[in-house]
């Protein structure tokens, strides 16, 4: 046969079944999903068939080549089409075809191909550490080839065009990067299903970054992914790597911009869309600032809750040693971006450190950082029509309240921050359904409490430098002590059941707070300030009974204790004394009984 | 009310050889077998490894769709029309029956039919006085998108929360019906728009969620009385996907490896669960979201599990029923 015609003829062949493949088999019907696949099926093994019956000769070497691309396609579509057997024998004869020449660029594109299948195909069948050997091993070839040789190879498509269709270089290296980006992100999967996280997030971080320059992106679904994957750098305290990742995803967030569209309704959907997107990325962003805020926090308290300033001391003096460090691990990292995007990245960095903050003013820069995020947040989830979401934005700015107050040393200033926080979380409360959101409810209530409480504390302490109370600081203890009893108690009372029962036992999620809300009101109790000897002598009571409660619990179920122990070993101390109190004070006021 | 159905065998499964393992004990308690049991041991015979699960009711390969009816969704129509909120779900592996009980076939119709059958026949028998407006809508949840299925043009649709709690899905079609003739009509129709998949187990299996709300509005003489809502719920196959063999766009769970770069988004994600409460919580599903209203508050809830009685499909079995056991002693916070 006229070779120059028959082999056009054959590329032709080769062509429509790719189509078929590729593009036809998406609008088969439910009935047959794999008809296209079957005809595809059909013709490749023509094409074989012709293959089979041409002249071995001088031309071996092109003609096993051109096997080898059958093969593939021949086991790619037994994949598809779910015959795993059928499937591997036909990858299993293409790498062996390729073997010999499987560096070269004629042939190492194929070989990677094939092995990135065979892992696909293995993780079917739920072999999964197969599948790892074939992906590192096509991971190898390609760092190989890349070190060896390193121009751009041939597509396995250019086996069977004529010579004017043949690929730019360009494109070669496009289709070739593309390829191994896909091992590297079958990789990724495999190490994390074999929970091999640290290796499975660095891969994805490889993937991402590829995708950036090689393989072409969605911005606004490579902005969440990005975005999403900072929160695995925060879970392992690596706030550089998750700042860049951030960093990257509003960068390239903002490319996305406004979507032309016909219509106008489409438009404003798009518009919605993106305006989603970009508060979600804005509360990656605030659950950054928290975290690093509380590493920081972790680090410098002392066993009491307050910043230690040696260990400030210490770690300032650290933090001089390890900035030229520092810079040395940066240029290491994996950094995204081609040129251009860049420098927009380190801008967005240069906005928020990624380093501990070690006093007030370093706090106060990531937290208004923070705060800036929460707005942003805001916009898109509001109250009407987001409630836990908008809920949760809120707990996190009221989170970076009371982070920040760690850092404030003035206690004035420090209580105007708790005042914040109750300010921004009791209108939700009010306005909340406790049935639907009971979850959410306990969790203001306990917070609302702990803020109020914290909130005396402080005003106690700043009484207690002056030489006397004045009526109205005893009248701001008092208040603030009402309010935080009520909001422990309205959290006791959402544990009982539909008859208004307290538990007998707690349960284990609820059993720490609801021993601390009772230890607390103990504590309220024998705080409040009165003249009145009889509404004292009350007081006392009710703060007896309360640590009583405590008490009598842990005797009851033991394994409490763990949960309590300094607010039990507290509570034992004061059932023990307040008895002895109250009767002196009940010898106070009836001196001739 | 949980309940559990036992499908009978099918050809494919005794064709593959498989065993019946799955046993009633009686209306109430059920057996399942370790398939991997060598009864000729007789060490290990006296600990037979078989476990026992104890339901509201037990259903064999035998019970009629009737039957079904009777001991699980029949009560409900009495519960709407009180002015109460039902649920029902089916839920299990793909290919066990949870459509079947739902829809049923033409000549078996399944608990959908008969509740509305009787719901109207309910609304035909009371008395003149009392108006009824019954309206319908049905949704399908694939993916974490909302489809309206008796207007699928509108694309996915957005739920709404507010802080009363109520969720609503925005846009969504309500319908009037007035016999039970006509919403199983428009049940097809909606059927007939589902994201159907082929899988190897089972050429109509979904792996989508569909949701039929039907609301009951009573007034009399123009004062509304009350309103009850009944939802009944076909949940997607709960199986691995490593039996159902997916391919391609669609998103494979497991140890699979996924071709699109599309999923990345999923592999990340993956990498920071458990996610603690320090990080982003990613929101409750889709479902569990739209389904906080008619799990709160005064309502009835059945749940019929399914599963297959092969030896087989003991690994799916076994979790499926695991999970009913579960949900029977999850009591609904009612106040």
């Amino acid at each position: 046969a006229a070779a120059g015609d028959g082999w056009a003829a054959v590329c032709e062949k080769f062509r429509t079944a790719r189509t078929l493949s590729a593009v036809e088999s998406r609008k088969d019907p439910e009935t047959e999903p794999y008809r296209s696949k079957y005809s595809a099926r059909a013709l490749l093994q023509e094409v074989k068939q012709q293959l089979s019956a041409a002249e071995e000769g001088g031309e071996a070497r092109l003609l096993a080549v051109r096997r080898a691309v059958l093969e593939y396609e021949l086991g790619v579509n037994h994949t598809d089409t779910e015959e795993l057997s059928a499937g591997e024998e036909h990858l299993q004869r293409c790498t062996q075809l390729l073997e010999p020449h499987r560096l070269s660029p004629d042939c190492v594109s194929l070989y990677i191909q094939a092995q990135n299948n065979l892992g696909i195909l293995w993780s079917e069948r739920d072999e999964i550490k197969t599948a790892q050997t074939y992906l590192e091993s096509a991971e190898a070839l390609y760092n190989q080839y890349m070190k060896e040789d390193g121009n751009p190879p041939l597509d396995p498509s250019e086996h069977f065009m004529a010579e004017e269709e043949k690929l730019t270089d360009q494109e070669r290296s496009k289709r070739f990067e593309k390829a191994y980006t896909h091992t590297l992100y079958y990789l990724a999967q495999v190490y994390q299903h074999l929970e091999m996280i640290e290796k499975a997030a660095q891969y994805c971080h490889t993937t991402l970054k590829r995708q950036l320059e090689y393989c072409g992106y969605y911005p606004v679904e490579w902005a969440l992914n990005a975005a999403t994957l900072s929160q695995y750098y925060l879970s392992k305290q690596c706030f550089m790597e998750a700042r860049h990742c951030l960093a990257a995803a509003s960068v390239i967030f903002s490319q996305a911009g406004q979507v032309p569209s016909a219509e106008d309704n489409e438009a404003e959907q798009d518009q919605q869309y993106l305006c989603q997107r970009k508060a979600e990325i804005a509360r990656f962003w605030i659950k950054y600032c928290l975290n690093l805020l509380q590493s920081a926090r972790k680090l410098l308290e002392d066993n009491i809750g307050e910043l230690d300033p040696d260990r400030q001391l210490e770690l300032k003096a650290q933090r001089k040693k390890e900035e030229d460090e520092k810079e040395k691990g940066r240029k290491k990292a994996v950094l995204f971006g081609t040129s251009d995007i860049c420098d927009s990245v380190l801008a967005m960095e240069e906005k928020v450190s990624s380093v501990y903050p070690l006093d007030f003013q370093e706090a106060r820069e990531i937290f208004l950082v923070g705060q800036n995020y929460v707005q942003e947040a805001k916009e898109f989830f509001q109250v009407d029509g987001y409630v836990s979401d908008h809920i949760e934005i809120v707990q996190d700015h009221s989170a970076l309240f009371k982070v920040l107050a760690f850092f404030e040393e003035d206690y004035e200033r420090r209580c105007k921050m708790h005042k914040r926080r109750i300010d921004m979380l009791e209108p939700i409360y009010a306005d909340l359904n406790p049935q639907y959101y009971l979850l959410i409810s306990r969790q203001l209530q306990f917070e609302l409490a702990n803020t109020f409480y914290e909130m005396m504390d402080l005003k106690v302490a700043i009484g207690n430098r002056l030489e006397e109370l004045d009526s109205h600081t005893i009248k701001k203890i008092n208040s603030l002590a009402q309010l935080a009893i009520k909001y422990y108690e309205l959290f006791l009372d959402s544990l009982r059941n539909p008859d208004k029962v307290f538990p007998e036992e707690l349960g284990e999620d609820v059993l720490r707070p609801a021993m601390v809300a009772k230890f607390h009101i103990a504590r309220l109790y024998g705080k409040l300030i009165t003249s009145d000897h009889k509404k004292q002598l009350e007081n006392m009571q009710t703060s007896l009974e309360y640590y009583t409660f405590l008490v009598d619990y842990c005797e009851k179920y033991p394994y409490a204790v763990r949960a309590i122990e300094t607010e039990l070993e507290l509570s034992k101390e004061m059932v023990g004394l307040l008895p002895a109190r109250m009767e002196r004070l009940r010898a106070k006021m009836y001196p001739f009984i | 009310q949980v309940a559990l159905r036992i499908r009978p065998m099918s050809a494919a499964e005794l064709a593959e050889g498989a065993r019946h393992i799955a046993h009633c004990v009686d209306h109430q308690v059920m057996v399942l077998q370790d398939p991997m049991e060598d009864s000729s041991d007789v060490l290990r015979a006296s600990h037979s490894r078989q476990k026992s699960y104890l339901f509201d009711v037990v259903f064999d390969s035998t019970a009629t769709q009737e039957t079904v009816y009777h001991a699980t969704t029949q009560s409900l129509v009495a519960v709407v029309t009180s002015g109460c909120n039902a649920t029902v779900f089916t839920y299990g592996p793909t290919g066990c029956g949870k459509t079947y009980t739902m829809l049923g076939t033409d000549g078996e119709l399944g608990i959908c039919a008969r509740t509305l059958a009787e719901l109207f026949q309910t609304i035909e028998d009371s008395s003149s006085d009392v108006e009824y407006e019954v309206s319908l809508s049905y949704l399908e949840i694939y993916n974490e998108m909302i489809r309206d299925l008796l207007s699928p043009s509108l694309g996915c649709l957005q739920l709404w929360e507010d802080a009363s709690g109520h969720v609503q899905v925005v846009g969504l079609t309500t319908v009037p019906a007035t016999s039970a003739n006509e919403v199983m009509q428009l049940l097809a129709r909606g059927n007939r728009q589902r994201m159907q998949e082929p899988t190897a187990a089972n050429c109509t299996s979904s792996r989508s969620h569909a949701m039929l709300q039907v609301t009951v509005r009573q007034s009399h003489r123009g004062r509304d009385l009350r309103h009850g809502c009944l939802c009944m719920i076909d949940l997607a196959g709960s199986e691995r996907a490593a039996q159902t063999q997916n391919r391609g766009q669609r998103m494979k769970e497991g140890a699979h490896i996924n071709r699109s770069l599309l999923a990345l988004g999923n592999c990340i994600k993956a990498l920071s669960q458990p996610a603690s409460s320090k990080y982003i919580n990613y929101r409750d599903s889709k479902l569990t979201r739209l389904l906080k209203d008619s799990l709160r508050g005064n309502s009835h809830t059945v749940m019929i599990a399914h599963i297959s009685p092969a030896s087989t499909a003991f690994e799916e079995s076994r979790s499926t029923l695991a999970y009913a056991q579960r949900a029977k002693s999850i009591r609904a916070t009612v106040e």
